[in-house]
């Protein structure tokens, strides 16, 4: 062996040990950090189309001769709290949220008067729900599926000018219980930015964040009382994030 | 030398700091006092507070040429004065318009019509010499840049005002001048006269006041098919009222909102909160919220 390749050999029995240490320090996995997730924010919008035209007895359509086949624009906030993460995610939730729809009142003839009217309404809502996000977390599958059921109350009013209308000496305000059952999905922004979505994690606690379209069967109408049927069957859309 | 000088800049910055600020509820902004024709010969008071230590005697007066920089003169109207050693830093003081009038040359008085004027509230002393030891030779402002002005001209009338006829009431919509700072808007019912003429009512049925930025009136308590006459009024900041504008009549008209056409199609809705169907919901949204907490305080 000569002089030359004996000094290289030695080189390389001393750098071995530095070099295994390097290795070690770029391949080891630290995972991602998390913050704890125990519940989450959702806000949405929805067209929301009472049926208060099928009410029972109806000798009209009210509804539908003042505001037209028009939606109320309803802008909604719901708050979730989860009590079990494994095999998906269960919680329960409260939203509320505020939804109005002005029309021009009616002169005798028929025609439009200079006066205006509105029916205005706040959704409130609880329910208990679950979210299959297992696929997500574990296979990578940026879309969760996921059930509401539960409760609704919605306050609401209706106005002409600038005073609660009355007729027939019934004040137009009040309150309606029900309940609903809506489906949804959920896609995971996550997978578009996953370096964005950590430091999202890391900065405010926000774990997951979603766009998520979902369609809402609900009964408002105190259970089959008669009166104002608040009922809809409408899509709502929206972001939530998981916290 | 060093501490000599220290102490020097010292008491030159207390001495110099000296500042007399002007405020209260008649000082709008902070920068303007305004007197209208109405409280010309009425105190108008304000409160001043002070900083820093007085080198020599503090003049609180209203100068009639806009001249603060001296100590007031013949032309001025002396509020009040406070000694070198008097350590009072706040207090309440008043003065009248009608004074301030007096002061001026010519035939000025609180009855000249639709005079405008401007002075200025102003505080002034003998700084203390930033070179010696004693003050300066001339007084100078200490005071906060306050105007006073006397106003006593209205505003030019509005347009005749805009009239829609609502359910008991009437839309008016009025279009005052840019001097105005608010609009008054008054109804008056129509009355038959002994000839048969038609003419406004000698009492209003409906007064009612708005900003400028809010223009359109809603005048409710109103009879349904009964043809009123309405004029509306510009209001200055010093609440100089214009003369009345041109009348514009209207008449309130019935209109079914959404809640009568529902009742008109037999709908059942009596109003109120559905308690009797309510009981169960709220009892379960209450263990929600209950379970809710008790998560929450466990994590």
């Amino acid at each position: 062996m000569s002089r030359a390749k004996a000094l290289g050999l030695a080189a390389l029995a001393v750098a071995l040990p530095a070099w295994g240490q390097d290795i070690a320090a770029i391949t080891v996995d630290e995972g991602p950090i998390q913050s704890p997730r125990t519940g989450g924010i959702q806000f949405r919008l929805s067209g929301y189309l009472p049926l208060i035209d099928e009410e029972e007895g109806l000798n009209g359509t009210p509804y539908e001769d003042t505001f037209g086949d028009a939606s109320l624009l309803v802008f909604e906030l719901e708050l979730q709290r989860y009590f079990y993460q494994g095999i998906g995610t269960a919680g329960v939730g409260v939203s509320a949220g505020y939804g109005e729809k002005y029309a021009a009142a009616k002169l005798e003839s028929g025609a439009n008067a200079a006066e205006r009217t509105a029916l205005r309404v706040i959704p409130l809502e609880v329910h208990g729900l679950y979210k299959f996000d297992y696929a997500a977390f574990e296979w990578g599958i940026p879309l969760v599926p996921y059930g509401k059921l539960g409760l609704n109350y919605i306050p609401w009013w209706i106005t002409k000018g600038s005073s609660t209308e009355s007729a027939l000496g019934r004040r137009a305000a009040g309150g309606k219980w029900g309940w609903h059952a809506t489906g949804g999905i959920q896609f995971m922004l996550d997978v578009l930015e996953p370096r964005f979505a950590r430091d999202f994690d890391s900065d405010v606690g926000v774990n997951h964040s979603y766009v998520f379209a979902e369609y809402s069967y609900a009964d408002v109408d105190n259970f089959g009382k008669p009166g104002l049927n608040l009922s809809s069957r409408r899509w709502m859309f929206g972001l939530a994030l998981d916290y | 030398m060093r501490l000599t000088f220290v102490g020097l800049m010292l008491f030159a910055s207390t001495a110099l700091g000296q500042t007399v600020t002007f405020s209260g509820t008649n000082i709008q902004d902070g920068k303007e006092l305004i007197v209208s024709r109405e409280n010309c010969a009425i105190p108008r008071s304000f409160t001043w507070t002070r900083t820093g230590t007085l080198c020599d005697t503090l003049y609180i007066f209203i100068s009639t040429d806009n001249t603060c920089n001296r100590v007031p003169g013949a032309a001025d109207v002396a509020i009040e004065d406070f000694a070198a050693a008097d350590t009072t830093t706040t207090g309440n003081l008043s003065f009248r318009m009608s004074e301030v009038l007096d002061r001026l040359d010519g035939d000025v008085s609180c009855e000249t019509a639709d005079l405008e004027r401007t002075f200025k509230l102003c505080a002034s002393t003998a700084r203390a010499s930033a070179t010696t030891t004693g003050c300066e030779v001339t007084a100078s402002s200490v005071g906060s840049a306050v105007n006073v002005r006397y106003d006593a001209k209205a505003p030019a009338p509005p347009a005749a005002p805009t009239v829609t006829g609502l359910d008991k009431a009437l839309s008016v919509t009025v279009t005052a001048p840019d001097d105005a700072e608010s609009i008054r808007v008054r109804v008056f019912p129509l009355v038959t006269d002994a000839d048969g003429g038609v003419s406004q009512g000698p009492t209003d049925v409906g007064d009612k006041t708005q900003s400028l930025s809010n223009p359109t009136f809603r005048m409710e308590s109103l009879e349904n098919g009964v043809e009123y006459a309405v004029v509306a009024y510009a209001v200055d900041a010093a609440q100089n009222e214009s003369s009345a504008s041109a009348a514009a009549n209207g008449r309130p008209v019935a209109s079914q909102g959404f809640f009568d056409a529902y009742v008109g199609a037999d709908g059942k809705e009596t109003g109120g909160c559905g308690a009797a169907g309510g009981g169960i919901a709220g009892s379960a949204v209450l263990a929600v919220l209950g379970f809710w907490l008790s998560r929450r305080k466990q994590s």
